[in-house]
């Protein structure tokens, strides 16, 4: 086998052109004023990743594995290193597990959590990570909202109290709960919440009308109750789920109570990631 | 008559070898050491006695290779006694032992080898020697040196299909299992410190690619230079295979000659003499195999890419068999196992035949091709190596990729590209990220077009053909048959030009 050298070092030197350029023209590409809220197949568990018009990428929740790292790299563009925000909702482990992996190979700028104590190893590594890369972090707590830009923001809905410290019997009693808003559109983000959390926003009055509703629990039969869904109203509803779950996930009577208010019904062991674009007045599935 | 050289006797005991090595593997009969000593007495006393007569000699030493070769894997066989780990299969024990490799992190489960030292037996620690398989939740992670209290069941590995995975597990000494183990850390840091250091330097290489790159690329990119396979999607690693290049994710004898040519190019192209730059390639080298860890598998792609180098330096393509014998030879010495049950060997070994023997054949018929971007040079490899490693593909897989040629024809080209901007990269990338992670856009380019290519090709429905599988004697047959075109080819070759 001979090289030739002169005309390896020409292909190289083109090489480095031809990707300059491409990434010129990505990169002073006008950014579309959509709002990206994807779910992201990672089999059984959670996660989801928001991207905004404004160029922001938040990332909730890894799901049980790895898988994550994949997706993100199908998802986020190959040049782009960094997440702003990434949010645990609680600490279980189909929740936490990929997101280690995400910190250990983006810049993650700032974490939300609801600082409940848990003793599960992936728990206690993700902590660890985050104080050996000193990220900063915040404790979610219902009425905080988190500014994305002029029309476009973040809201929590629960946890009511601080959970600082505070050890849960369950675990899903602390999934954080979100809304994000983008102009007329809404979007209700649920973690894990089980039918009590629901019962207690119903109580509380809170405005739960949406348009896209992220189903709690990977559609189990302890949440997503015909009372709430009737609130919440949404045209599109995404479960999270994977595959043959052992769990028996999504529930029937979810899936009944959904087909009651006409929801869309979107899943991720059907579809795999589940791409949703808004542009403020109105939301469409993204092939 | 043929003449009995003395090359030829030479090559006749290494081949003794190796096939005593193969008997002893493929029939599984126990020969009594008595009878081994006996033979291997006999054949040296009458080569001592009558070496000057060349065929007796031949004859002698062939037995005595022979011998060599079944005493060779019996040794390699384990005594299952009180003393051996695998004696406690299917038993609940309690174990304590270091981790004695690098965790192999999957993308739902981690693998960890553990070397064990002692087993609790009726409330006291007794010794035992062995190594168990482990495999873990992701987190808590353990690293290479931990030192490890484990309680489980310990299981034997058994064939999972049609895979045969006990052997597989079986060529790394490894003869028992245990599932999600209960695991606490005695003491960290318990193993030898340079390669502990060497880990870590690893380590810092997979993090800066990790860093730069997204998941799937940097997943291939590890595997292609570190020998990781951590983060490459199955569903991609499916692809590979049925793209027949499956090679391209593992530092493979193909992939260490193209980089070992390159350095040779690039050093002589710096100033440096031939010789100079054949021994500085084999430091550069050497370097490299240390920095990712002494795989067994980059040691032997190491070997292997030397050898051909070897033969290029010396001019001598079509004599190198004899060098890739003794490579062998020397490897089987080693590991006597890898012979029935690696596959990574025999097609390590396939391809570098395939290329010494046909390349040259080869190149005449493709003489008129050009050479831009290493066109001629890589399908006359791709396809030389893979007339050899064909009939064991198509053996242990049963399906044959119709479209391989024509993806490794795309694909390859670009492989030592990748190689090199990648490896540069990466090598910036431990002063400054920031650089790095520039530098890495035409890999990722390059990357993701390989990616392209295998999945496009992967889902074509008649990208391969599901074929009845071939039987162990059927495909020695199709060997033979393979060398005796070659040597068919060539006389008739040298008989023109005589």
């Amino acid at each position: 086998m001979q090289i030739n050298f002169k005309k390896l070092y020409k292909i190289i030197g083109g090489l480095i052109l031809v990707a300059g350029i491409l990434i010129g023209i990505i990169v002073a590409q006008p950014r579309d004023k959509y709002l990206d809220v994807t779910a992201l197949d990672i089999g059984q568990g959670d996660a989801i990743l928001i991207q905004t018009p404004y160029g922001q990428d938040i990332l909730i929740d890894g799901g049980p594995d790895n898988k994550v790292i994949t997706r993100l790299g199908e998802n986020m563009p190959f040049y782009d290193r960094q997440i702003d925000l990434m949010i645990l909702t609680h600490p279980d482990g189909d929740h936490v597990t990929g997101l280690i992996e995400v910190l250990r190979r983006y810049q993650i700028d700032q974490i939300l959590y609801t600082g409940v104590i848990h003793f599960s190893p992936a728990y206690q590594t993700w902590l660890d990570e985050i104080k050996n890369n000193q990220i900063e972090s915040k404790i979610a707590q219902a009425g905080q909202i988190i500014d994305l830009g002029p029309d476009l923001s973040l809201e929590i809905l629960y946890p009511e109290q601080n959970f600082n410290g505070l050890e849960m019997e369950d675990c899903n009693m602390s999934s954080i709960m979100a809304m994000l808003v983008y102009k007329d559109v809404k979007f209700l983000l649920t973690g894990d919440a089980p039918i009590e959390i629901e019962e207690q926003l119903l109580q509380q009055e809170v405005d739960l009308k949406s348009d896209v509703l992220k189903i709690g629990h990977h559609g189990s039969k302890g949440s997503t109750s015909l009372e709430f869904v009737q609130k919440v109203m949404p045209t599109c509803a995404v479960i999270s789920v994977g595959k043959d779950n052992s769990f028996g996930h999504p529930n029937l009577r979810v899936l009944s109570n959904l087909e009651k208010v006409n929801a869309q019904i979107l899943r991720t062991d059907e579809m795999g990631d589940i791409k949703l674009r808004s542009d403020g007045q109105e939301v469409w599935v993204v092939e | 008559m043929m003449q009995l050289t003395k090359n030829k006797i030479f090559v006749l005991s290494l081949i003794c070898f190796i096939v005593g090595i193969a008997g002893r593997s493929w029939i599984e009969f126990d020969f009594n050491w008595l009878i081994i000593y006996i033979f291997i007495l006999t054949s040296v006393t009458t080569i001592f006695l009558f070496y000057k007569n060349k065929t007796v000699l031949a004859i002698g030493l062939s037995i005595l290779f022979l011998f060599l070769g079944i005493a060779r894997y019996q040794l390699s066989l384990p005594k299952i006694d009180k003393q051996n780990l695998a004696f406690y299969n299917n038993q609940e024990v309690v174990l304590e032992g270091i981790v004695c490799q690098e965790s192999d992190i999957r993308q739902s489960n981690a693998k960890i080898n553990l070397q064990v030292e002692k087993i609790l037996i009726d409330e006291n620690w007794q010794e035992v020697k062995g190594k168990v398989l482990i495999t873990t939740f992701l987190y808590p992670e353990y690293n290479y040196g931990d030192r490890l209290e484990i309680k489980g069941k310990l299981q034997p590995p058994e064939q999972i299909e049609d895979f045969k995975y006990d052997r597989y597990l079986a060529r790394f000494n490894i003869y028992s299992l245990m599932y999600y183990p209960r695991i606490k850390v005695i003491q960290a840091n318990q193993g030898n410190k340079i390669y502990a250091g060497i880990l870590n330097f690893k380590n810092k290489f997979k993090k800066v690619i990790d860093l730069s790159l997204p998941g799937e690329q940097a997943g291939i990119f590890g595997a292609m230079t570190l020998g990781s396979r951590r983060g490459v999607s199955e569903n991609l690693v499916q692809n590979f295979s049925l793209t027949g290049t499956s090679h391209v994710m593992a530092i493979s004898g193909l992939h260490i000659t193209i980089i070992v040519t390159i350095l040779m190019g690039l050093l002589i192209g710096l100033g440096l003499k031939r010789s100079q730059a054949f021994y500085g390639v084999i430091i550069i080298l050497f370097l490299y195999v240390v920095m990712i860890g002494f795989p067994a598998s980059a040691m032997r792609a190491s070997l292997m890419g030397l050898m051909v180098l070897w033969a290029m330096k010396e001019g001598r393509l079509n004599q190198s068999t004899n060098a890739l014998l003794i490579v062998a030879c020397v490897l089987l010495l080693i590991n006597p196992k890898l012979l029935r049950d690696d596959l990574g060997f025999k097609l390590s070994f396939g391809a570098v035949l395939g290329i010494i023997l046909v390349a040259p054949l080869l190149e005449k018929v493709f003489h008129k091709l050009p050479e831009t971007l290493g066109l001629k040079s890589s399908i006359t490899m791709t396809l030389s190596a893979q007339v050899f490693t064909l009939p064991l593909i198509v053996l242990s897989f049963g399906n044959l990729s119709v479209i391989s040629p024509i993806a490794n024809v795309l694909i390859l080209p670009v492989v030592p590209l990748i190689m090199m901007l990648g490896l540069g990269a990466s090598l910036i990338g431990l002063i400054s990220l920031k650089i790095a992670q520039i530098l890495f856009w035409p890999v990722w380019l390059l990357l993701t077009y390989i990616i392209k290519i295998v999945t496009w090709f992967g889902e074509l429905n008649f990208s391969s053909l599901k074929i009845e599988r071939l039987s162990d004697g059927l495909v020695i047959v199709l060997y033979l048959v393979l060398i005796w075109v070659i040597w068919e080819f060539k006389r008739a070759k040298n008989k023109c030009r005589g």
